[in-house]
């Protein structure tokens, strides 16, 4: 399933939306200007998600993951490489340096903040159009190699399964950290989601 | 956690109280309810230990009465977000802590508590019904995390300055291993004081590799000509623990030796424990060489009998070996850095002002100087000069090596004279006879005078006796002027009358079977020399000629002008182009073989038989000759002639130089006393001097005058004294005069040319000296200057 370009810009637009309140309590939380961009959104069935993520990412990964529930369920995830992942930290925080780049447990709790702010922003945008209630599990971070976690997304699941990937750049004191936030949702779902975009971009 | 509704706990209670019960005692976390206004009903254990607060307190109360400081800290917006179903994840980090608590730490002291804290909805059928917060308190991981954190900065600190110590260590090591000075370490820790490094320029001064050498003594190194003392004094510094130097012959690892200079130093560690001993090698033999060569050549430098001295461009003595310490007096000390024109140029010659000019512009310079030495005797030397360079071809001082000539010289003057004595010897035969013959016609005269006769005959015997009285005056004059032996300055000289002078005396006390002829260029140009050496050279040449000529023959005596060209040159090396007075001696004696002719000019080689000559004659002529730059040449035919050319070189400038004759100065009346014990001079001066417009008063003896002048003092405007008197002297008499007036002009005269009585005179401040016999004219002149101070 692919998404048209007016699709694509409805999408980041509403992200966005979401994204910058999410930038002004950053702001709030460390004390300087951050700014989140969407600069790109996409959608991959789950098998091509993993082969379009080894692009992106390699190595060792840091994801935030959450899982919601309600009339839409599915996985929701903050990824970022490791580096990337100490970096941030290090930006939010840097009077709090890590060593060696290792991520102390401190600096993982911040990480497990901002991310689920992140995903509760996205998540929320998403509720609110498509007028439902959606559940929030607890965030876990998890650190591990990419393959083991798509690996995990994709097993045991009988539904049919596609992953919006919206593509996040942070910047703050003059440096910038990419990740990637990957919704995984059932087809069905997916399908609500879109037809509640094409229905908001008509009414917009 | 998915709870399922059991019939059997439902019906014996409501659940979720029973559950709540359970975690309100069971979890090891904070954790409260509230409902949607954030008033709480629910209130755990854990929370009333560590806030302090039970729950009986905490229920009902609102959230933000009972924490007024969560709103202060914009902490409700979480709660409000909690309300719209999302769950809220605040780090300690970011917020430190939620509710305010206090622990006690590892350290057992009582400090705020660190929290995690998460807060989330409590849903019922898709409701929020209130809040869910749960409270970890991480005060021991912070502190942990710090703890670790600090480690790590040590942990850095600790790599950085080990870090530096390696790079320190690698640069040392660098240093050593370039070193071109050998580097030997040893263990003092092992017996044997064994080697445990040595860096590459020891192999390269003593051949051996370092892994021959590494746990070893390094007593290889010596051999059979390695000195006992040196290892004495090694030995000593390893056991005083002392640093030392020693210079000690050792041994390449080809068994050949070495001048090496070794230093040995103690390392000691912090704590003062001796670890190692260093040793730097320094292989000197070179040097050694060098330094030894070096001592020997200032060995040289002092053994030479010359002075050899180094002054900058200003005059200043750099360097003066023993050689100018023996010559001058003083030492090395008194003199460095001192100009030599302050001790041993009193007087700045011409010769030392050409000397500076030419070394300056050529380089170089040779000649005759005088000087003084210590004791402020004049001393004349040969000096050569140099002009020493520095790298860049700038000048930068003068080399002069002088050798002393003054002794030289001594025994040059006292060949000189000796030779003059030898030719008054030679000549006294002739002025006896000659005086004698001088002497008849004047006594004869006198004589027939006192006959009476008449004025006629009268005047003709007076002009005899003046005439040959007046020869005898030449002839002494000559004799005096010989037998002098002080040398004359240079002066400029006609030889014409010089020559004339020479040949009257030839002719006057010559035999009478040697005819003298003289052939005189009546213009002779004018030489620069010496009188007394000039007719010196030509009496000694006459006086060869005359014995050549035993049994007669012609002496002549010419002489004339010449101009020398370059095709002159090539036949006689000595002479330079230019103008010449030549003067010949030829006679007609017996001539001289040519082997002969090659010798004459050396010393003490004579023809003559025993007693007859010195053989010093041609040598003190060539000696003369030379010493006014002009050459000699000598021709002979046996048995026909010999012929001597001499030739002085012409003073270009003074070619014409003639003095004017001037009129003879006339008095204006003054009045003279003259004091004389010869009558007949004081007849003589009466009538000069009154026919030359002055008064006279004379006197024959030293007291009278003093009457004479104490009474007309205020008349006599001079006095002429004759020096030898009988009775009172001339010098007796000028001190009595004087009395009284200290102005008195005076004139004296002496019939004796004596060097002594000119130099008393001069000291006692007399006007002038006029010696006997003198003419009208110079008496003339000699009082007009006196009286008028010109």
């Amino acid at each position: 399933m692919l998404l048209t370009e007016e699709q694509k810009d409805a999408l980041k637009e509403l992200i966005n939306i979401g994204f910058a309140r999410t930038a002004t309590s950053l702001s709030e939380l460390t004390g300087s200007r951050v700014i989140l961009k969407v600069p790109d959104v996409s959608i991959y069935p789950i098998e091509q998600l993993i082969p379009e993520l080894a692009t992106l990412v390699t190595g060792e990964v840091a994801t935030v993951q959450q899982i919601f529930s309600g009339s839409v369920s599915g996985n929701a995830l903050l990824l970022l490489n490791y580096e990337g992942a100490v970096m941030l930290t290090e930006l939010l925080d840097p009077e709090h340096p890590n060593h060696q780049g290792k991520l102390l447990e401190s600096g993982a709790e911040i990480l497990t903040e901002v991310g689920n702010i992140l995903l509760n922003a996205c998540l929320s945008v998403f509720g609110n159009l498509l007028k439902m209630q959606v559940s929030f599990s607890v965030p876990r971070l998890h650190m591990e190699a990419l393959s083991g976690l798509l690996n995990s997304l994709v097993i045991g699941k009988d539904e049919l399964r596609y992953a919006l990937v919206v593509y996040t750049s942070f910047s703050l004191r003059d440096n910038s950290v990419n990740g990637y936030l990957v919704i995984v949702l059932g087809v069905s779902s997916l399908d609500s989601l879109i037809t509640a975009v094409d229905q908001w971009v008509s009414t917009a | 956690m998915i709870i399922k509704s059991s019939p059997e706990l439902a019906e014996k209670s409501h659940l979720a109280e029973v559950i709540l019960q359970s975690l309100n005692n069971f979890v090891n976390q904070g954790m409260f309810i509230t409902d949607v206004n954030l008033t709480i009903y629910g209130w755990n254990h854990w929370l009333e230990i560590h806030t302090g607060k039970t729950a009986e307190e905490m229920l009902g109360k609102n959230l933000l009465d009972a924490y007024p400081d969560l709103r202060e800290r914009n902490l409700t917006r979480f709660y409000n977000q909690a309300l719209e179903g999302q769950i809220i994840i605040l780090s300690q980090r970011f917020h430190r802590y939620l509710l305010p608590m206090r622990v006690f730490n590892n350290h057992h002291e009582n400090t705020p508590m660190w929290q995690t804290a998460r807060i989330g909805p409590l849903l019922s059928q898709g409701q929020c019904i209130g809040t869910l917060t749960l409270i970890d308190d991480v005060t021991e991981r912070v502190e942990r995390e710090a703890q670790f954190q600090q480690q790590i900065i040590e942990l850095e600190n600790t790599q950085k300055n080990l870090r530096k110590i390696a790079d320190e260590n690698l640069r040392l090591a660098m240093a050593i291993n370039s070193a071109s000075e050998g580097v030997m370490i040893t263990d003092t820790q092992q017996p044997q004081q064994k080697i445990i490094y040595v860096n590459p320029a020891f192999t390269e001064i003593t051949g051996y590799l370092p892994e021959e050498v590494t746990g070893h003594n390094c007593d290889f190194l010596q051999g059979e000509e390695t000195d006992q003392q040196s290892l004495e004094q090694i030995n000593q510094a390893i056991s005083e623990k002392i640093s030392t130097v020693v210079n000690i012959k050792h041994y390449r690892r080809n068994k050949q030796p070495f001048w090496n200079e070794l230093k040995i130093s103690p390392i000691f560690a912090e704590d003062g424990n001796l670890l190692y001993f260093l040793w730097i090698l320094n292989d000197v033999t070179e040097r050694q060489k060098i330094e030894a060569k070096i001592s020997e050549q200032a060995a040289l430098l002092n053994i030479a009998t010359d002075a050899i001295l180094v002054e900058d461009l200003n005059n200043r003595i750099l360097f003066w070996n023993q050689g100018a310490e023996r010559i001058y007096g003083f030492s090395y000390q008194e003199v460095v850095g001192k100009k030599t024109t302050d001790f041993i140029y009193k007087i700045i010659t011409i010769e030392f002002v050409e000397a500076r000019l030419s070394v300056i512009q050529t380089g170089e310079w040779s000649g005759e100087l005088q000087q003084i030495n210590k004791e402020g005797k004049k001393i004349i030397v040969e000096s050569r000069w140099t002009l020493v360079k520095d790298e860049k071809n700038q000048a930068k001082s003068i080399l002069i090596v002088n050798t002393d000539l003054t002794r030289k010289k001594q025994l040059e003057l006292q060949f000189l004279r000796t030779q003059r004595l030898e030719s008054i010897g030679t000549l006294a035969g002739g002025i006896a006879h000659d005086l004698n013959n001088m002497l008849t016609p004047i006594l004869g005269g006198a004589q027939l005078l006192q006959l009476g006769m008449t004025p006629e005959q009268n005047q003709h015997w007076l002009k005899i006796i003046e005439n040959n009285a007046r020869r005898g005056a030449d002839l002494v004059k000559q004799v005096l002027s010989f037998a002098r032996g002080i040398e004359g300055d240079r002066s400029p000289i006609q030889l014409k009358h010089l020559i004339w002078e020479v040949g009257n005396i030839a002719k006057q006390t010559f035999p009478k079977y040697i005819d003298v002829i003289m052939d005189i260029c009546s213009n002779l140009w004018i030489v620069c020399g010496d009188v007394t050496q000039l007719n010196q050279v030509l009496m000694n040449l006459c006086i060869n000629a005359r014995d050549a000529m035993l049994k007669g023959g012609t002496l002549t005596i010419s002489a004339k002008n010449v101009t020398i060209d370059e095709e002159f040159l090539q036949t006689n090396i000595e002479a330079t182009i230019g103008n010449y007075v030549l003067i010949e001696v030829m006679d007609t004696g017996i001539g001289i073989s040519p082997e002969n002719v090659e010798r004459i000019f050396e010393p003490f080689f004579t023809t003559k038989a025993i007693g007859q000559g010195t053989g010093l004659g041609l040598s003190t002529v060539l000696g003369i000759v030379k010493s006014h730059h002009g050459f000699i040449t000598v021709d002979s035919k046996i048995d026909i002639e010999t012929k001597f050319q001499v030739y002085l070189p012409a003073v270009e400038s003074l070619e014409n130089m003639q003095l004017p004759r001037q009129k003879l100065p006339l008095g204006d009346g003054e009045l003279i006393l003259v004091v004389d014990d010869e009558t007949d001079i004081l007849l003589i001066m009466e009538t000069i001097l009154e026919n030359y417009g002055y008064k006279i008063i004379s006197t024959n003896s030293g007291h009278e005058a003093i009457a004479i002048y104490q009474r007309k003092r205020n008349q006599i405007s001079l006095v002429i004294i004759d020096l030898m008197m009988p009775l009172m002297d001339g010098i007796t008499t000028i001190g009595e005069l004087r009395k009284i007036n200290p102005q008195i002009k005076i004139i004296t005269t002496s019939g004796l040319d004596e060097q002594e009585k000119m130099e008393e005179c001069r000291q006692m401040g007399i006007d002038k000296f006029l010696p006997k016999p003198y003419t009208a004219e110079q008496i003339l002149k000699s009082i007009y200057e006196v009286i008028n101070n010109t």
